[in-house]
């Protein structure tokens, strides 16, 4: 984070979905526009759209959100005198794409954000479950103006059952989420907190998180072989993803729902990319995959079944190849 | 004002203002006072050592309890419940007609994304749960108010009220009553109220919303039936909460009702919090399973008992009678007084320099009022607390009155 926060600064909250609601509560009228990745998470654009948020996207490449394209887009919306609330960002191993956002990026992100004047939500679930290179610093770190809010969670660090996580921003805005808070679940489980700061004050976050990291970097290096082994490159693409918990697939050819419907008679299951995009268009020759939660034997099998499928649509009449 | 965040807040941000019960805690946390003013249940009868049995089941179930559980809630605790409540609402709901929560104020927010469109009615009791008339609020509605007399809502109001309503274009989503030992008027709605009430929802298509944290805490008379046992139509949602009969720290309530409102309401719950704790579920039905929500409750009503006493005796002997009425609780946690020449602002300033602290009536009124009530809790003190408190309290009113 750059410093040591004060407890002013914090809300401790059941889950990162609930920073999104309330956020949302505390920002968004129904019709205000929020600016998001496109794909993105889409539990957090269920929540957003909820409150009435419109979408205004930017696509993504290897490096994350492309900020270049931001201006354009804002100031189309601005003409039209409506209101741009937050961009809404998943900066590190981004869900579904699994890429960072790179740190030159963060820096013009801020710089944008400022210009316009247009709050981030920079939303970091999976920044410590980063199995090689360097942290990147966080946009709330690289910010002191205060228009950060940023937000993370005990569910991969720890344990989604805990249901607790925590933001981060100026007084102003988590004082205002801590109000709207009270009518929403009144407070967050004193049982929850208090189990997880036991947990931390014995040591355990960090001396397990090591243990955590290694497990889901075999899992990464048993996916990465098994789609080499399986995949041929000229039908499927991806980019090795350098921490987190999903691999994002291309198949030029092929509609990922249809995909999908062979994959489950082999007893194989993934999300069709469709699904991420909050505006419903894209995504259809896209698939993500999560390899936290089969072992590597299970996922090796997976990954088999889906080359199989994907060589079966293929052989089917009427199918295009290039 | 901050250039970022205060000129980007929503509509509702801005107008959303803090409980003032949540705001009051520092000045009631002051060392020496004695605070009437929190709707909080005793810590020492809170069942630590029968709970923290239960705590054996993380070494049995870890895995699966520090797993996402599902939005529709623990299907253990769920069963439990379903059996546990079927006395009251008549009989066993099916899994299905049931949704585990964060709490019963979750139920007020669901209910509020669920149900109403900004400039929506609700009908709410006059005064009402200050809590869910803000969530509420939030969500856009505004409050039609029916008074409250000894008996609870006064029903017969309903239908003028919700005729003149309709007749004017506004539309009546439900109508919100707090059963049993209402906060904060401390009256139950009588049994043929309820019956009158479930008539007049299915004659007028309008659902009843009752909510129902109290309801087991009954320190004289019978129980009487949920207003969802008394209805046919479907048309009731009924939340509960293990806040008072266990513990409020677990933040687990539920609701039960009609699978399309159930459904509604758990596909709401996925985006505001995507589960309720596992963990909480777990340990609470392990507490349940071993039999102690059964054979801890008595001690509960019990310990509130002596203290809903305690304050009746201490009113009759330190209050200025002949200025202040109150009806005695059957159960739940407050008393409501009615003082109709000491405004219970001033009385609150003076109480306080007394050192003794309560909640001014007027936030519970959705469309003001209130100027002259006080809620009174009862179940946080100790018997002693409480004649000393309200001796403190009955200075203060006879010095507001001497000096009017």
């Amino acid at each position: 984070m750059g410093r040591k926060l004060s407890t002013s600064e914090l809300l401790i909250t059941a889950g990162s979905a609930q920073v999104i609601d309330l956020l949302c509560w505390a920002l968004l009228d129904r019709g205000d526009w929020v600016i998001c990745e496109e794909p993105t998470f889409q539990g957090a654009t269920g929540t957003m759209f909820n409150h009435g948020a419109r979408f205004l996207t930017v696509p993504c490449d290897g490096e994350g959100m492309k900020v270049e394209l931001l201006p354009e887009r804002i100031e189309r919306i601005r003409a039209a005198g409506e209101p741009i609330k937050f961009i809404y960002t998943i900066v590190n191993f981004h869900n579904p794409l699994g890429c960072d956002l790179s740190l030159q990026r963060r820096a013009r992100l801020l710089e944008i954000a400022r210009t316009y004047g247009i709050l981030i939500l920079e939303d970091d679930p999976y920044g410590w479950v980063r199995f090689e290179g360097e942290d990147i610093p966080s946009l709330f770190s690289m910010d002191d103006s205060g228009l950060v809010v940023f937000s993370s969670t005990f569910s991969k660090i720890l344990a989604p059952g805990t249901r607790v996580a925590w933001c981060a921003g100026r007084d102003e805005i988590i004082r205002k989420m801590t109000v709207l808070k009270e009518n929403v679940d009144t407070c967050t489980s004193v049982l929850a907190q208090a189990i997880v700061w036991e947990y931390c004050r014995l040591g355990y976050l960090d001396a397990f998180l090591p243990r955590i990291i290694d497990h889901y970097r075999k899992k990464r290096d048993g996916m990465e072989t098994a789609l080499k082994k399986h995949l041929s490159p000229d039908r499927v693409s991806w980019q090795k993803p350098g921490g987190g918990f999903f691999y994002w697939l291309t198949v030029p050819e092929i509609p990922a729902v249809q995909l999908l419907e062979k994959a489950l008679e082999k007893k194989v299951a993934f999300v069709p990319g469709n699904a991420f995009y909050p505006t419903g268009s894209g995504g259809l020759n896209n698939f993500r995959m999560c390899f936290t939660f089969a072992s590597t034997e299970m996922t090796d099998l997976g990954v088999r079944y889906i080359g199989e499928a994907i060589r079966e649509f293929e052989q089917e009449p009427g199918h295009k190849k290039s | 004002m901050d250039k970022f965040w205060g000129s980007n807040f929503s509509n509702k941000a801005l107008k959303v203002r803090p409980s003032p019960i949540r705001e009051m805690l520092s000045v009631v946390n002051q060392p020496g006072m004695i605070s009437f003013a929190g709707g909080m249940p005793a810590p020492d009868v809170f069942p630590v050592k029968e709970f923290h049995e239960g705590t054996e089941v993380f070494l049995r179930d870890g895995p699966s309890l520090l797993q996402y559980g599902t939005t529709e809630g623990f299907t253990p605790l769920k069963e439990y419940l379903s059996e546990w409540t079927a006395p009251r609402m008549g009989r066993k709901a099916a899994l299905d007609e049931m949704l585990l929560t964060s709490g019963s104020q979750q139920v007020l927010d669901l209910m509020g994304w669920a149900m109403i469109d900004p400039g929506d009615y609700v009908i709410t009791e006059d005064p009402s749960y200050l809590a869910a008339l803000t969530a509420f609020h939030n969500h856009g509605s505004r409050f039609i108010g029916i008074p409250t007399d000894a008996e609870g809502m006064v029903v017969d109001m309903l239908p003028e009220k919700i005729e003149k309503a309709r007749s004017e274009g506004k539309k009546v989503k439900f109508i919100y009553t707090i059963v049993n030992f209402q906060n904060p008027a401390g009256c139950t709605l009588s049994l043929e109220r309820r019956k009158k009430l479930v008539e007049i929802s299915n004659k007028y298509g309008v659902p009843i919303f009752e909510d129902d944290p109290y309801g087991y805490v009954r320190f004289d008379g019978d129980h009487l039936p949920s207003i969802f046992s008394l209805d046919q139509e479907g048309g009731v949602i009924y939340a509960g909460s293990f806040s008072k009969i266990l513990a409020p720290g677990t933040r687990i309530g539920w609701c039960t009702g009609s699978r399309d409102i159930i459904r509604k309401l758990t596909v709401f719950k996925q985006s505001t919090d995507l589960c309720s704790s596992p963990i909480s579920q777990a340990l609470i039905y392990e507490y349940c399973k071993k039999g102690y929500l059964d054979a801890h409750l008595p001690k509960i009503v019990a310990d509130y008992r002596a203290k809903r006493d305690a304050m009746e005796d201490s009113f009759k002997k330190y209050l200025p009678l002949d200025e202040v009425s109150w009806v005695k609780p059957e159960g739940g946690f407050f008393y409501w007084i009615h003082m109709p020449h000491i405004d219970a602002e001033d009385l609150f300033k003076k109480a306080i320099e007394k050192k003794v602290a309560f909640v001014i009536g007027a936030p519970f009124f959705a469309n003001g009022g209130g100027e002259h009530n006080a809620r009174i809790n009862y179940t946080y003190s100790t018997p002693d607390t409480i004649e000393e408190g309200v001796k403190r309290l009955g200075e203060a009113m006879r010095e507001m009155l001497g000096k009017a």
